[in-house]
């Protein structure tokens, strides 16, 4: 009896011991991730391509860098899938540091739809072969402006006040980024070389906004639409700016559609553009934009920037 | 009794703390290096991950421009600086919907690298990690690129550099923690050796208890749990040898008890049988041999002595080894004194010893205990047990000495008594052949008993003839102790051995200035033994003057000192005795008839023992009884052959020399029996030259046979001569010689 009494004694202890040893292992334990078996040896020879399987019609989109490529995304990217869906095609979005390489893809034919600036489209919608199909209504009217801003802090309160400092335009071709504030110094019989001490080019209005705001410069003309609807969505750079001058009004940038885009499909997306606001999703969307409407361009909205344009060009 | 202990190194303790300390510290290095490495290990990976993601999330910000504008050869430079800036970084390139934009790879892209993370939003990150055939182990980033509007960015780090970094690290681990073991297996061996050292003194100390070593108290101090352990232990060695000691005097006690128990058995068996067996004992002398023997069996000193006290004779008889010895009458009154001082043993000096009258053998003991026993207070007496000096024997046997003596002494006393009446019987039945101390059994002399005790009452004058040598001074003791006088003086006078003159003087006694020499007066014998008796030896050999005066007392019963006028009255028995034949003195005038005719009033003739032989065998009996009792010689009978050279002898020293003969005899005697050879020497010179009697001897037979050879041939003179061998003239000589008739006439 003793001796069983004993040997069980002892058996106990061993399992203590064991489970205790156990345990104490357990927690050493390397609990192994699961890794995917991959493998690399087998490649594709040069072609980036994958096949792909989607057979849906393509629409070529293009936005000219008005404002910096994200932005556009993020600005767009909505409204492009509306059109496409409604129109049952798969939208393809093109952009391009300037407006001037988006411009040059009409003639080339890789573009069908665009948005651009009015200054190219006031000037120089025959030389690239698009025409407008719709201007966007903001606040009732068909027009932008172009506001030159200054940090907001700073003394500045009129162009002069910025002689002799940093100036950023947007792209050389941009209307409310360049050309208006370019003509306003040619009012005045100067030249950006000459009015400030140096001029820079941020090849959009979200970049010149933030280039104020920053302080990297201390002068930028920019859209008005862009400005308002930056500082309604997203204060954080306008708040430290502060316009100190406004354009007159000039039509808005406008959706063109490529003179070489068949005509049905010209109409109908037209047609989609124009009566947007008149579905709800679409209202929304536009909405969300600041946008009331999409209506057809009409010449008389772009005359005063030909105008400053053959203005501009008779000077120099 | 020690415990062999196993010695398997891997059962002592120590070694199994060691090696606990060896596991504990080597399972905890284990542990503890599992848990840092693990720690260390995901925490690395998560910064290589977290750094790899933040580098994806630049990259993605940084290229999103780029492809929206499809400016993708500064994309391509992009990840080419970044793939060499950062060695971690295995690949890069950027995916949208299927098509790879850009890419860093070799040789081509691996299809299955494009598609293992390339499901599920691809607006969220996503990380994998993933293992080429090789072995090789990335972790593969899929970061958005405008929220995958742009595509996504795709990075993969090798985890070689993070898995050398862990692998480093376990080494490391590894070697502290077999630094860790050294150490806290060197402290270990140390503390353990220090924590059980008490143990060990403790163990040894346990070992070496036993019996007779309790005393080992431990004085050791250690953790609370070895001094518990220490006082634990000392507490019970305490117990232990107190119930021990409480054992050992219990055991003691118990062995005393034991051995009281045993000698009180061994005292009450031997008690009783010994009153069994003295109760069947036929005598005091065997009682008395038995009783020694018996002591000497109890009492370790083996020199023990018994005196018995005949109160009756004064006489004491000694129990000394085998013998049986009557002690002369003159020991009886120190002995007997000594005894009845006491009630209780006493013991005696070496001084004391010297001066008891004892029969001492070589060396005086140093010691003697003195056991006095009674009967009804009356001294029996004594054991004497001698001892050297420093013996104690007989002070833890006195109880049972004390009572077989006192059990012993009821026997002694009725044996005693019995022996005494034995002896009255054996008196009256004696009086045939003894009397007054004189012993025979001849009629001759049993007429001369019944002569004495006649003769005895009266005053009348007794005049005692006899040889020398046949107990004339013994009948004139008895006459005088039978008589009325007895009690009065016994005055004994040896006429021969005085001169004439002085015989008178001596006599009668002599006035001062009677004669030269006569300086006082001298009162006579025969006034000294007024109204006693007066016994005159040798009465031949005196002078006629001292006969006259004799006559005169005898006629007158008044006598004259000499030189004196006065006559004084004496009562006065006068007995004679001489071995002369006083008529023949009286014829020739030597001695006057008229005091021969006084003296003779009642002559007593003693006959010569050659005329008793028939006493002879009681008397040598009981004179070798006599002396061997009194030299303490345990000597049974006379020998038969020697008893009849006894009785063949003419003893002309008669009853005397028969006395010295069986003293010589018996001083000489070496065994329990007279022989031949103790006799002394003159006996056989006597008996050489006694011719006379042989010839008596040898023709009385001749005659005999002579008459039983003629009976049987019915007289017929010429067979009996044939028969007897001789011729018929000498048988007619013998006939005529011998006067033998025959009975036909």
């Amino acid at each position: 009896m003793g001796l069983s009494g004993g040997k069980m004694k002892t058996g106990q202890f061993a399992i203590k011991i064991a489970v205790i040893v156990f345990l104490f292992l357990c927690l050493g334990c390397e609990k192994s991730d699961e890794y995917s078996f991959v493998d690399f040896s087998k490649k594709t020879d040069t072609n980036k391509q994958i096949p792909s399987s989607d057979s849906k019609q393509k629409l070529r989109v293009a936005v000219a860098a008005m404002i910096s490529p994200k932005e556009t995304l993020v600005y767009y990217e909505e409204l492009l899938n509306y059109i496409g869906q409604e129109l049952d095609y798969e939208i393809e979005l093109i952009q391009r540091k300037t407006y001037s390489e988006i411009n040059e893809l009409f003639p080339k034919r890789l573009i069908d739809l665009a948005f651009v600036c009015s200054g190219p489209y006031a000037n120089q919608k025959e030389k690239y072969k698009f025409e407008g199909i719709a201007t966007p209504i903001v606040r009732g009217e068909p027009y932008y402006q172009s506001y030159l801003i200054v940090q907001k802090g700073s003394g500045y309160h009129s162009l002069i006040d910025l002689k002799d400092k940093v100036f950023a335009f947007t792209d050389p071709d941009s209307n409310t980024g360049t050309l208006v504030p370019r003509f306003w110094l040619l009012q005045q019989n100067k030249t950006p070389a000459s009015f400030f001490n140096r001029t820079t080019y941020t090849y959009s209005h979200d970049n010149s906004i933030f280039a104020v705001s920053k302080g990297l410069v201390d002068g930028a003309a920019v859209d008005g639409h862009m400005w308002e609807y930056y500082n309604e969505k997203n204060p954080y750079l306008t708040a430290q700016t502060r316009v100190i001058r406004k354009s007159e009004r000039f039509g808005s940038p406008p959706i063109v559609a490529s003179a070489f885009l068949d005509p049905q499909l010209k109409l109908k997306i037209q047609k989609i553009i124009l009566s947007m606001h008149q579905t709800e999703k679409g209202k929304a969307l536009l909405e969300s934009l600041m946008i009331e409407r999409f209506d057809p361009p009409e010449e008389r909205w772009y005359k005063n920037i030909q105008a400053m344009y053959k203005q501009f060009h008779g000077k120099l | 009794m020690r415990f062999t202990l196993r010695t398997n190194r891997f059962n002592h303790l120590k070694t199994m703390l060691l090696l606990t300390v060896a596991f504990l510290v080597i399972a905890t290095g284990i542990v503890v290096s599992q848990l840092v490495i693990k720690n260390y290990s995901s925490s690395l990976l998560s910064q290589v991950i977290t750094r790899a993601e933040s580098t994806a999330h630049k990259l993605s910000l940084d290229v999103t421009d780029k492809i929206l504008i499809n400016d993708l050869v500064a994309v391509q430079k992009i990840l080419d600086d970044q793939l060499q800036s950062e060695p971690a970084v295995s690949y890069l390139f950027i995916l949208n919907g299927n098509q790879v934009l850009v890419h860093t790879f070799q040789n081509g892209i691996p299809i299955y690298l494009v598609e293992v993370n390339n499901t599920g939003d691809l607006a969220k990150e996503s990380v994998k990690k993933l293992v080429s055939e090789k072995g090789e182990r990335f972790v593969d980033i899929r970061w958005p690129v405008l929220k995958a509007k742009a595509g996504v960015l795709r990075l993969g780090i090798s985890e070689t550099p993070y898995r050398h970094k862990v692998q480093q690290l376990s080494m490391k681990m590894t070697l502290i923690t077999l630094v860790v073991l050294v150490i806290s297996l060197i402290l270990g061996q140390i503390i353990i050796s220090h924590l059980m050292a008490p143990l060990l003194i403790l163990t040894d100390t346990v070992m070496n208890i036993d019996e007779d070593n309790l005393e080992g108290l431990i004085r050791v101090s250690g953790p609370a749990e070895i001094n518990r352990l220490v006082g634990a232990y000392n507490g019970m060695i305490q117990r232990i040898a107190e119930f021990t000691s409480k054992l050992k005097k219990t055991n003691r006690t118990l062995e005393q008890r034991n051995i009281d128990l045993d000698r009180a058995h061994k005292q009450f068996a031997t008690t009783f049988s010994v009153s069994q067996t003295i109760t069947a004992l036929p005598d005091l002398k065997k009682i008395c041999f038995f009783l020694v023997k018996t002591l000497q069996d109890i009492v370790e000193c083996k020199n023990i002595s018994m005196v018995v006290f005949d109160n009756d004779k004064k006489i004491p008889y000694l129990t000394l080894d085998n013998n049986y010895i009557t002690l002369k009458r003159a020991s009886f009154e120190p002995l007997y004194n000594q005894a009845s001082q006491n009630q209780s043993p006493v013991f005696l000096k070496i001084e004391a010893i010297k001066n008891l009258p004892l029969p001492h053998k070589g060396e005086i003991s140093s010691r003697m205990a003195i056991f006095p026993f009674n009967y009804h207070r009356q001294v029996l007496g004594a054991i004497l047990i001698a001892c050297p000096d420093d013996c104690v024997c007989v002070k833890t046997e006195m109880d049972v000495i004390h009572m077989i003596l006192s059990q012993a002494s009821g026997a002694v006393f009725r044996a005693f008594e019995h022996e005494k009446e034995i002896s009255g019987l054996r008196g009256r039945i004696d009086t045939v052949s003894g009397f007054q101390g004189m012993i025979g059994k001849d009629p001759k002399i049993q007429t001369i008993y019944k002569l004495i005790e006649d003769v005895a009452p009266t005053d009348a004058t007794v005049l005692i003839l006899g040889d020398s040598g046949t107990g004339k001074e013994m009948v004139a003791q008895a006459v005088h102790d039978l008589s009325d006088r007895s009690d009065k003086p016994f005055i004994v006078i040896n006429c021969s051995a005085y001169p004439a003159t002085l015989l008178e003087s001596e006599l009668f006694g002599h006035e001062k200035g009677a004669f030269t020499g006569a300086h006082q007066r001298k009162i006579g014998r025969f006034e000294k033994a007024n109204d006693g008796t007066v016994f005159l030896d040798e009465i031949g050999e005196i002078s006629l003057s001292a006969q006259t005066m004799l006559l005169r007392v005898l006629q007158s019963q008044k006598i004259e000192r000499i030189g004196g006028n006065e006559s004084i009255k004496v009562n006065t028995r006068v007995l004679a005795a001489t071995n002369r034949n006083l008529i023949d003195e009286v014829k020739k005038g030597t001695f006057r008839e008229d005091l021969f005719y006084r003296l003779n009033v009642i002559p007593i003739n003693l006959p010569p023992l050659s005329r008793r032989k028939n006493d002879i065998p009681l008397l040598a009996n009981f004179f070798l009884k006599k002396f061997s009792e009194e030299q303490g010689k345990q000597i049974e009978r006379i020998d038969g052959g020697t008893m009849r050279l006894l009785l063949e002898y003419r003893w002309p020293g008669n009853i005397r020399e028969l006395e010295n003969c069986i003293e010589h005899a018996v001083t000489l005697s070496k065994s329990q029996q007279i022989f031949t050879s103790d006799l002394p020497d003159h006996f056989f010179d006597a008996m050489t030259v006694s011719p006379v009697s042989t010839q008596k001897v040898l023709t009385a037979n001749e005659e005999n046979i002579i008459r039983k050879t003629l009976n049987e041939c019915n007289w017929n003179k010429t067979v009996a001569a044939l028969n007897l061998g001789i011729s018929r003239s000498t048988l007619y000589q013998k006939l005529k010689k011998y006067n033998i008739l025959s009975p036909k006439g």
